[in-house]
């Protein structure tokens, strides 16, 4: 009798736990949510506090993701702020002001796509990358060569699932493309970086 | 046993779709099946998973510089005072234009001796220079009495 309640209470406790924190995680979301909504209101208006509020708020996720579609740091900064700068400036034309960070984001995807299909155009000569055999920086350098031999799409679209980790949904929205054109652009891009990579390694 | 065989098209499918969503107990064991018959199939597998790895593993996480926010903030006034010079630049070469005009107008109409060569219709300048002093009778001339 005494085993059976203390199990019962043990359950309902932990059930009422789990329910409190995704209420407090649902609570939270929905606070930064609407604290966002506020600045960017403010924003419109030329706050400065506003500007600098959601440029620290995003920024990390911004470099993060140019950095990893242009390989390159600096650029990527760069692109990161151009971002920022388009989104400030044309913030008037915002309908929704809970839509700021996914415009943003999109900005940023586009203005990389925009380099990479410069650099893809600049890029008459390409050399083949070494067969080699090992270390993370190696890796990196290796990836970033293959990357480089994609189209701007194939390459964005495999960056920004398999290193960003979006949905197929988040891609699509992001790439202004239907789901399944993410999907067989994934699957050829999939496809093409794992022959370039046999290639590479010389198997 | 080597090389390919049936069924390698929907192998490479499955095993593209596996990094997305869970199989089916039925896709399961079509690739368990196939990968014992084709070699080739398996060691597409594996690179697969590799080259995903490899490149996953890649995956970046840089530390923005500390005058990040700076700059953009800085390059936002900027913009905003070319925003704004672009706004007016038409209205002050209006202006400038306008007094440039009003200068030489007031120039002409101040100094109008001035221009010669220029023949103003009514203006002092124009009309022929008679001198003030009366002319002179000589009646001496040709009638001088003996």
């Amino acid at each position: 009798m005494g085993f059976s309640t203390y199990v019962v209470y043990y359950v309902m406790s932990v059930i009422s736990t789990t329910m409190y924190e995704a209420k407090l995680a649902n609570g939270l979301s929905a606070d930064i949510a609407a604290q966002e909504r506020q600045w960017v209101s403010r924003c419109r208006v030329g706050d400065e506090n506003a500007l600098g509020f959601l440029i620290n708020r995003h920024r990390n996720r911004l470099v993060r993701t140019a950095t990893n579609l242009l390989r390159d740091r600096h650029e990527a900064e760069d692109v990161a702020q151009e971002a920022f700068l388009k989104a400030f400036r044309e913030i008037g034309k915002l309908r929704d002001d809970r839509a700021f960070s996914g415009y943003l984001y999109r900005i940023c995807v586009r203005l990389c796509m925009d380099r990479l299909r410069l650099k893809r155009a600049e890029l008459v000569e390409f050399d083949a990358p070494q067969p080699h055999e090992g270390g993370h920086v190696e890796n990196r350098v290796v990836v970033a060569k293959l990357l480089a031999q994609l189209p701007a799409e194939l390459r964005t679209t495999l960056v920004l699932r398999e290193m960003e980790q979006l949905s197929y949904e988040e891609v699509a929205e992001v790439m202004r493309v239907p789901i399944g054109t993410v999907r067989s652009r994934l699957h050829t891009a999939r496809e093409r970086f794992r022959k370039l990579w046999t290639e590479a390694v010389g198997e | 046993m080597n090389g390919r065989v049936f069924g390698c098209g929907r192998f490479h499918k499955l095993t593209n779709e596996l990094n997305d969503r869970e199989l089916t107990a039925r896709e399961e064991k079509f690739l368990e099946s196939h990968r014992h018959v084709c070699s080739e199939c398996r060691r597409y597998e594996r690179h697969s998973s590799f080259a995903l790895n490899m490149l996953r593993d890649a995956a970046l996480e840089p530390e923005p510089s500390p005058l990040f926010e700076e700059r953009i903030i800085r390059k936002l006034q900027v913009q905003n005072v070319r925003l704004s010079l672009s706004y007016w630049a038409p209205a002050f070469a209006g202006a400038a234009i306008a007094c440039f005009a009003l200068f030489a107008a007031l120039q002409m109409i101040s100094r109008p001796a001035d221009l010669k060569g220029v023949k103003i219709p009514n203006a002092e300048s124009s009309l022929p220079q008679h001198s003030h002093t009366l002319p002179s009778l000589n009646l001496d001339h040709g009638f001088r009495i003996q």
